[in-house]
Order: C-alpha cells, then structure tokens, then sequence
C-alpha cells in the first residue's frame, strides 16, 4: 500500500503548537502550555497513521495544526511537497479543499440548523464543485456513506449518533480530499456502532485512495485501521512503527503499559503492568524524559537527559533502554 | 453458598412526559450475592443506569414512574419502604459511585468537609474523629499529600484523584454493596487500570458490586457474573465465563464479536450488527432484537421470549438460545479470535 519511492502527502517537521499562558494586567506571557512539542512525521498517499496517546497529551492539537485551526509556533508542514506557510490566501484555500477533518462529537460539529442536503452540499457549492442539481449530488454524497436518500431533508437531531458520523463523513468526503484527519470519530458511539463507522472508514480508504491521520485513545480500534501507529506521550512522538510491530512488539515503556492497561477479553491473569500517578501538565514538562516519573524501568540518566529517537528493529523509539 | 444479598425482581420503571409514555427498565430480575460482582452491561440507553438509580428510589418522580417489582435489601422492600428508612440505607448500606466524579462531588467544599459531612450523617461522632478517618482514607486510595488535600476543591484534581476520592466516600461507611455507574469511563486507560486495582484492594470480603459499564473488556477484567441487558430488557445472564465463551443470545454474541481486538493493521473489516437501537418509544413487537437479528424467524415478531437457562445459572431471552450454542463451533467464538 505504502510506495516510499514517491513523495509523501504530508510532512511534518519538528513541528511545535504552543499556547501562551498570559498573566496580569499587561497580559505578559509567562510561560507556555506545549501542546504539540517538536513533532515528526510522514504520511504517503493512500496510507493511514494511527495517533495514540491519553487524554491532554496533544493529538487532538496536531490534528488541529495540521487543517489550519491552530496555528503553529515552529515547525515546517509540507502538503503534497509545498509548505503550508508560504502559501497565499487563495492558495491555502484551495489546498484546505483537499485536507479534510473528521470531529469526535457528531452532533455538536453539525449546524442544528441546516438540513442534512444543505450540509453535506455546503463545501462543494462553496469551491463551486457542483454540477447540475443540489439535491441529486446530495443523494450520490449520501449514498457513498451508506445514508437513504429519505435523510436529505432532515436535519441532525432526528439521526442516531452512528448516522450523524456518517453525515459528518459525508461532509468530509464530499469535497474528493486526498487528506482527513479523524479525530475520535469512533469514541462517542456504541460499541456495535463503533464498528460499522470503521468500516465505512475503510470502505472509502480503498475507494478514493484516501490517506487518514486516525487519532484515538483506544489502541484496539486504531491497529483495525492504521497501517502504522506513533505513540504520543505529553507533546512528543515516543514510538513508531507498523501497526504489528507496535502492536505485538511494543519497545517503549509508555506503549508497553498502554497496551497492558486495555481490559481485553481473554487475557485475564496476566500480569499487568499499572503505572503510577497521572499524566503531568505539558507547561511544566518533566526534566530529562518526559516519562520517567511514571516509568517502571526508569534509569539516572532519564532524569536528567532527554532522549534521542532511535531506531529499534524498524521502530523508531525514544528511550534510553535502548542506547 | 453465600446469601442473597439484594433480590430485585419484575422491576419495571417507565418514564412519562407530555407527549407519550415508554418503558425504561421493563420486567428486570436479578440477585446480588455477598461479596460478588456483578457487571450490568449494555449499550447506552438500554436502561442500566434507570435500573440501578432505581433500587435506590433515585429516580426524578415525575417524570418516572415505578410501575412495578420488588427490590429486596436484606429484609426490607426499597421500594415500599419509607423514604427515610431509605436515606439510612444510602451512603451507609449501598453506596454510589458515579460516571463524573466532578459533576457528584459538590464544587463548594473542600474535600475533607464533604468527607466529613457524608460520615456524620450516619455516624455520630465529633468532627475532629470523622476528620482523621477520612485522612486515613485518602491514604488508602493512594492520594498523595492528604492532609493537604482535605483542603482542596474538587476541581484542583485530576480526573483519576477525583475518582479515587469518590471511591474512599464510597467504601469509608464499609457498605454491603456498591452500585458503581460507569466508573470509569471519564478515565484514560492507565489511569483506569489503576482504579480497578484500588476497587479490588480495597472492598472488603463481604462487599458486594454491581458495576455498570458498557465495556465487555472492563466485565471480563473484573466480574463474576454478568447481566446483559438490551432495550430495557435483561436478555442473557451468567458467569463471566459462560458469557465469554459461551454467549447463548444472538446479541450478546455479535456484540463480543463486533468489539475491536487487538489488530496488525491489515485492515480486515470489523463484524458488525446492523442498524441501531431502537428507542423506547418505537420498540418492535415480539423480540426487541429481531430486527438486527441474523438468526430471526416469525415466531419472534408474535411472541417476547422470556429468560429460560440454558445450563445451570446460565439464561437467555431467545427462542433459539439453546440451538443457537449448538450450531456454532469453536473457532467462530469471539474468545478464540482475540
């Protein structure tokens, strides 16, 4: 599926996402929250990546960063090879047509307003996409997604929260993008909901060659769907791979716990691995590694030096376990 | 064999508004023993938190109604009890853990005097003692710097410590039996972790849970027997292991299977139940499940299958829950896929 040979869709170089916290009267800046600190990575067409972490490590900021919503501190993002930040107005414009994003609460990402035809046509009206009548270029938007054509004229409190992801996955889908970014699509709904949405997610992968920056909590989830998985722990990447390789053969002691803390049917007695305490606040991050007051297997060195990222048999890891 | 400790039977509980009048929690039956936990799961509005609530008489009236049943706690009938014999056994007898530790706890006072004010409300004793017992519980559930803590407002917590504060308000009065809502849902995966391992550490030999959640992972990790429950009915019960591998409802099984495991990212498609829950206010006739039912035939649109067992301490509400089990073979079990 993935052809290195070619360039990737998006490029992410050392990208940061700072928020000031301001104080007083002069609203000085005295500090920042690092959301996003220093994060790589690539993704190649048609490909899907899989963003894990806990809640407040930043994954839902990268998403943010990478459509435009939020608005970098340092760091490069490259779109099918040009930089996002030398772009005109009119240029981002038409290359924001191609990068789409998915919210995790379909209800609230859904004008209360607008009819289900009137917001799954509102973008390709908007790049004048359309050709010949609203109400039948809703109907093909609607069939792709698996929604009957007795949905265009409803509007989004009548559907059940499985169908208004499929809406919200129209909208998305509508616009032909190469790129979208799903953030949590799955998380609000039921578990048997949960499955059909994967599935259409998978359906239009294949269909329109779509490539998914996939960001979720739930592990299990993300290895159904991503072809490779990064490890997010307060605003940095600590492990990547390919999905197996994470999966069956995690490295960092982050994922390892992660993986151990899901309560899975059928490994009951194994011995778990619970980490201590919580997560700290990304504006005052940690000295050294930022997980080494949690880690099980924390050395001297990991107080005091952060590490490099290595690579590890194909992943690549940031831990000093490994040097 | 321990004794029953809670026997809710033909509870019904219906909710009545304006405009129309459906059921919420429809004819449920269940025991609790001592020292057992039960999970109720189930997605979300099927009535498991209604049920629970209403053991309790926590239920809004109106606009709920309790049209029926019996909740038998020790000798006396929740439901037909007074309301004041009822508050004696909240908090002290059965106590609650919620979803949202920070919407239960009250946002106004600090720690130490909620703590406070929970114990003397069923222990008479001087503040000063009711203050060092709560310390002492902070303790227990691992709260770092606890003295300074009882000073602290719920919202200068963390998620994971709001919770724990939760669980010491719920196990300081050493109940019978905890009604724990989803516990831990609000929480990240490692922080749940280390939740679960508090709740067993903590609760003595003779307390009794029923955990309510919709996660089949979290009914695994930590419970004996299981309730299923499915548009307001409960349509399979046993122990974890016959639900686990021995799944005799068609709901119950393609729920295990349509739960994500542990994948190596080569996309396979997911089993899945087709279309949605049916809300209260249109279930179909007969058989709640029958629509996204693949083994659904006509007898179940006439008739509502009731609970019959199907091997000792094992039932289903299906009219092919027997033969369901025998036409499959081992290798479609969801337990064997993972």
């Amino acid at each position: 599926m993935t052809d290195k040979n070619q360039n990737p869709l998006v490029k992410v170089i050392n990208l940061k996402t700072w928020f000031p916290i301001r104080r007083g009267i002069l609203s000085r800046t005295i500090g920042y929250v690092r959301a996003v600190d220093g994060i790589s990575f690539t993704i190649y067409k048609g490909e899907t990546l899989g963003l894990v972490g806990e809640s407040g490590c930043g994954k839902t900021t990268l998403g943010r960063t990478l459509v435009g919503l939020e608005k970098s501190h340092n760091g490069v993002i490259n779109f099918d090879g040009r930089s996002l930040a030398d772009l005109s107005r009119q240029e981002f414009r038409e290359l924001r047509r191609r990068i789409q994003i998915i919210f995790q609460d379909p209800l609230s990402s859904l004008n209360p307003r607008m009819n289900v035809a009137d917001i799954v046509t509102e973008g390709i009206s908007e790049f004048r996409l359309i050709n010949g009548d609203q109400e039948a270029a809703a109907r093909q938007i609607l069939k792709d997604v698996g929604l009957d054509a007795d949905a265009l004229y409803r509007y989004p409190h009548e559907f059940s929260g499985g169908q208004r992801q499929r809406i919200n996955i129209a909208r998305a889908v509508s616009l032909k993008p190469d790129f979208i970014v799903c953030d949590e699509p799955v998380s609000a709904l039921d578990v048997s909901i949960q499955a059909q949405i994967i599935n259409l997610l998978l359906e239009l992968r294949q269909k329109y060659h779509l490539a998914y920056l996939f960001i979720s909590h739930d592990l299990s989830v993300v290895s159904h769907i991503a072809n490779r998985i990064a490890v997010m722990y307060l605003g940095r990447i600590v492990e990547a791979g390919k999905t197996a390789d994470i999966i069956f053969d995690a490295k960092h002691p982050y994922t390892r716990a992660l993986l151990a803390a899901v309560p899975r049917p059928g490994t009951k007695g194994e011995a778990r691995l619970v980490l201590k305490g919580n997560t700290p606040s990304p504006s005052a991050p940690p000295k050294g590694c930022r997980f080494h007051p949690r880690c099980p297997k924390v050395m001297s060195v990991c107080r005091t030096e952060d590490p490099r990222e290595l690579d590890v048999s194909g992943h690549k890891v940031c831990c000093h376990l490994y040097t | 064999m321990t004794q029953n400790l809670l026997r809710v039977s033909n509870l019904t509980v219906s909710f009545e508004t304006d405009q129309a009048k459906f059921v919420a929690v429809d004819d449920v039956s269940f025991e609790i023993r001592q020292g057992e936990i039960v999970g109720l799961v189930g997605e979300s509005g099927c009535g498991k938190s209604v049920s629970a609530l209403s053991l309790l008489r926590l239920v809004p009236m109106p606009p709920g109604i309790i049209e029926g049943g019996k909740v038998d706690f020790k000798d006396t009938d929740l439901l037909q009890a007074s309301i004041q014999a009822v508050r004696k056994v909240r908090g002290r007898e059965i106590s609650m853990i919620f979803q949202e530790p920070l919407s239960a706890l009250s946002p106004l006072q600090r720690i130490g005097q909620q703590m406070v004010e929970t114990i003397q409300l069923h222990k008479d004793i001087p503040k000063s003692d009711a203050w060092q017992i709560s310390l002492d519980w902070l303790g227990k559930v691992k709260i770092p710097d606890a003295a300074e803590k009882m000073h602290a407002y719920p919202f200068q917590l963390s998620g994971g410590m709001q919770q724990r504060i939760m669980i010491a308000m719920a196990l300081m009065m050493n109940p019978d039996l905890i009604i724990a809502d989803e516990p831990t849902t609000a929480l990240d995966v490692t922080i749940q972790a280390q939740v679960f391992d508090l709740i067993r550490e903590m609760k003595a030999e003779s307390t009794a849970i029923l955990l309510i959640t919709h996660d089949m992972g979290v009914v695994w990790e930590m419970c004996d027997r299981v309730l299923v429950m499915y548009a307001s009915r409960i349509v399979e019960q046993g122990t974890a292991s016959d639900i686990f591998t021995v799944p005799a409802h068609p709901y119950t099984y393609s729920l295990l299977k349509s739960i994500p495991s542990l994948s190596d990212g080569k996309g396979d498609k997911l089993a899945v139940i087709p279309g949605s829950v049916p809300s209260p206010e249109n279930y179909p006739s007969g058989c709640r499940f029958r629509d996204r039912c693949s083994y659904a035939f006509e007898r179940c649109e006439r008739e509502m299958p009731e609970l019959v067992p199907v091997s000792k301490g094992h039932q289903a509400a299906c009219f092919v829950a027997g033969k369901f089990i025998e036409t499959r073979n081992d290798s479609t079990n969801p337990i064997n896929q993972t």
